[in-house]
């Protein structure tokens, strides 16, 4: 490393800037991404980095960015840095050192403001992963309080849950429910129909969505809508060229009643003739 | 030893960069209320309005006209880019599909949210983004799927189906994935197309167009139906990439190779002189803490009377680095690659430059983004001013470059080159490799001020090629603005075919 200085003093530096230190750019190439002087934005800040690794533990330092572990459980894990030779990642540990002199650590301040999710009008209609659902899952919240999870891929109403959060959607994990769901459905397949489902979308009539999507040779729509009072969610379903009768499997578990204001329905089963399937409701009335 | 000089030479030139406000207005533009203030997108609609896709899954309209914003459509999956259709739709990716936007009833709000694609899984790993589209002349819309990090494991409800190449699916999950995850690759594609650009036509039909990317934050088709694509530093990715993205190409990132047809074999396993065979190298390398650490969306330059930069360019953003950066392309040997320049470097641009578009009158809007990493929030707009004295064109010569610049140089100035490249390996990151210092045989500038000819001893094939123009200064004493060239010789110039203007 004695080799250094000889190196700077050969260097053109007419009208160049004073060089940054060495240590200084190897930060920049390899951890500005994750440490930021006083705030945490991925790994630690720098100053807590300084407090944790002081000059006498330079080695330490060296040795845990080669071959990192894991300190922190609410944060990832750092990869590896073997790649930057012992000498940078001491240089990087002078440059943390000089840098945070001084500085008081922010760590237990956010860098950004957290994001507050506004009052939003209701209905809303979210996108996100949700517990017992597809990461492909729809949020519904509807005005009377309650709110529905739909499968976009299962094509299928999962279940209904007290509460108006509208925050639904997360990178890290499914949306975390204000309550338990007290009406869930729990048949393999909705429709005793042949064939995959396929999502095709929804379109928001009074702003409640109708969901959208194809079955076999069907076209189904189903418009998820708050029902009188505090107490019911309707589905009205509307399906396009049935011809012949259609069974639903509508299992479900819960503290909720099911009912059907068109076919027969017999424990969970909801029998239609082929006119009636062509636009029927189905009312979930929480007990 | 040798690394530390040429870091040396090439940043502290960099910080020539404070400048560009004489050139250029950097101002910021309130977003509407209500929203997490990262933009996902952004494009101008053909009226002139800007719509915005912001984190907090709001489309969002900006009037230039009265300055106000309206809601077009809420309660996205983080959408991270917009495209206006004919009709006036838009098309935009979430987390979980391309989603066409309709406004049927003609009230200025979406009220049709059609899925135009949803053909791809989805594990609940927290890097599963989706970004784009970007659209070609003929209507096709192009996204590209982020492959997910052994930062975290999968959840227990994936869109599958889940590949059996590779670790077993239930250690993925809860305690066993700590204890595993080291067996999983850095990055990982397990379900359906992570890691793969897709093509989808506009009536929904998905193919696999390329494989090989690991975080290709930026997709964008240019004018001439090129499409390029950038990546993120890390496993099998020394430095951070741009790709010119051909039908069917591997860019490097082997864990989507397993969506090849008939591929049987564990990507880890397959040796890397295999797949070095198989890729295709970058057109352009940001190194790494210098020019970018994440670089984001790729933009078309516009006409230069309006924003001061030749057509034919891409301007590209970064995380990390506070400034943009330009992309000089051009075709030798049948092979586009090119050079990287720093364009705006300033502390008023500030970093997490991430999604880009021009409005009507040529000014640059920028919507920036953290998530949760090095970043920034708001929306700034960048005005053209005046001309600044800029390198416009960087030619491969049979045995050196040619530059070209906008105006005179007063007489030749100071150059540092030096070569390296980077490992290609699964290790996260790499050194700059093979780093040498290269001296010019002859640097002469053309008769008229504006050409600068740079003869090397030779020019080696695979190497990036780093430029420092030092003290270069027009007539009446403006410097040059963005003064480190970067050119990634993939190919040599052939011995015919000398005329640096030719294939551009």
């Amino acid at each position: 490393m004695k080799f250094f200085v000889p190196i700077f003093l050969i260097l053109p530096l007419s009208a160049v800037d004073k060089p940054a230190p060495p240590g200084e750019l190897a930060f920049q190439t390899n951890c500005t991404a994750c440490h930021m002087l006083a705030s945490v934005v991925v790994g630690p800040s720098m100053v807590s980095l300084a407090k944790t690794y002081p000059k006498e533990k330079r080695e330490e330092f060296i040795a845990w960015a080669k071959e990192p572990g894991k300190k922190n459980t609410n944060m990832i894990q750092m990869p590896s840095m073997a790649h930057v030779p012992d000498a940078d990642l001491g240089g990087i540990h002078d440059y943390i050192l000089s840098a945070t002199k001084g500085i008081k650590d922010k760590s237990g301040k956010a860098l950004y403001q957290k994001f507050k999710e506004p009052k939003r009008p209701l209905p809303y209609v979210a996108r996100a992963s949700m517990p017992d659902s597809s990461p492909a899952s729809v949020g519904v919240v509807l005005e009377n309080g309650l709110s529905v999870c739909w499968d976009t891929e299962a094509c299928r109403f999962r279940y209904a849950y007290v509460g108006d959060k509208t925050n639904l959607f997360s990178m890290w994990k499914p949306a975390s429910l204000p309550n338990k769901p007290y009406y869930i459905e729990t048949s393999e397949q909705l429709f005793l129909v042949e064939g995959k489902p396929q999502f095709l979308g929804y379109r928001l009539v009074e702003k409640d969505p109708e969901f959208r999507y194809s079955l076999g040779n069907y076209e189904i729509s189903e418009l998820v809508s708050a029902g009188a009072g505090k107490k019911s969610v309707t589905r009205k379903f509307t399906i396009a060229n049935v011809s012949e009768p259609l069974v639903l499997d509508l299992s479900n578990e819960g503290k909720a009643t099911l009912t059907s204001d068109k076919g027969t329905l017999k424990e969970g089963g909801l029998t239609l003739t082929a006119d009636e399937a062509k636009s029927f409701t189905l009312t979930i009335t929480k007990k | 030893m040798k690394r530390y000089l040429f870091t040396l030479l090439t940043t502290t030139a960099l910080s020539f960069g404070e400048g560009w406000q004489d050139y250029y207005q950097i101002e910021a533009v309130p977003s509407p209320a209500g929203v997490d203030n990262q933009i996902g997108g952004m494009t101008t609609l053909r009226d002139g309005r800007i719509a915005t896709c912001f984190n907090s899954g709001e489309v969002q309209i900006f009037s230039p006209g009265t300055k106000t914003w309206t809601l077009f459509a809420q309660g996205l999956a983080l959408p991270l880019g917009i495209v206006e259709e004919e009709d006036g739709s838009l098309v935009t990716m979430q987390w979980a599909e391309l989603t066409r936007l309709r406004d049927t009833d003609s009230d200025g709000v979406a009220n049709v949210y059609e899925t135009v694609c949803n053909d791809f899984g989805i594990t609940g790993n927290y890097h599963e983004f989706a970004y784009g589209p970007t659209r070609d002349s003929k209507g096709n819309y192009y996204v590209s799927l982020n492959v997910a990090s052994n930062g975290a494991g999968i959840q227990e409800r994936i869109r599958g189906p889940w590949l059996d190449i590779g670790l077993d699916r239930e250690l993925h999950l809860g305690k066993d994935w700590e204890k595993n995850k080291g067996k999983a690759g850095r990055m990982y594609s397990r379900v359906p197309y992570r890691g793969c650009v897709l093509k989808i036509t506009p009536e929904g039909e998905s193919s696999v167009f390329a494989y090989g990317f690991r975080s290709p934050d930026g997709i964008h088709m240019d004018e001439n139906d090129r499409l390029w694509v950038t990546d993120n530093q890390g496993d099998w990715r020394g430095t951070s990439p741009l790709y010119h993205v051909t039908e069917g190409g591997f860019y490097g990132h082997p864990a989507s190779l397993v969506w090849k047809k008939n591929w049987t074999r564990d990507p880890l396993k397959v040796p890397v002189e295999e797949l070095e065979e198989m890729r295709t190298p970058a057109a352009a390398l940001f190194p790494q803490g210098e020019l970018a650490n994440s670089p984001t969306q790729p933009i078309d330059t516009i006409d230069p009377k309006l924003f001061g930069l030749p057509k034919g360019e891409l301007l590209i953003g970064d995380m990390n680095q506070k400034q943009l950066i330009r992309f000089l392309p051009e075709e030798v040997g049948g092979t586009v690659q090119g050079t990287l320049i720093p364009f705006l470097a300033s502390k008023d641009l500030g970093m997490g430059n991430h999604r880009f578009t021009f409005d009507q009158e040529g000014s640059l809007w920028i919507g920036k983004t953290h998530i949760k990493w090095a970043g920034d929030e708001g929306i700034r707009k960048v005005t053209f001013k005046k001309e600044a004295l800029l390198a416009t064109d960087v030619s491969l010569l049979k045995d050196g470059f040619q530059v070209t610049f906008n105006r005179a140089l007063k007489k030749a100035p100071e150059l540092v080159v030096s070569r390296h490249t980077y490992k290609y390996h699964v290790s996260y990151g790499s050194p700059k490799v093979d780093l040498k210092k290269v001296k010019p045989t002859e640097v002469k500038l053309s008769g008229d001020g504006k050409a600068l000819t740079i003869t090397l001893p030779e020019i080696t094939e695979g190497r990036l090629y780093t430029i420092a123009v030092k003290g270069a200064a027009d007539a009446k004493g403006e410097q040059l603005m963005g003064d480190v060239l970067r050119y990634n010789v993939v190919k040599k110039r052939s011995e015919i075919g000398l005329d640096p203007a030719e294939g551009k």
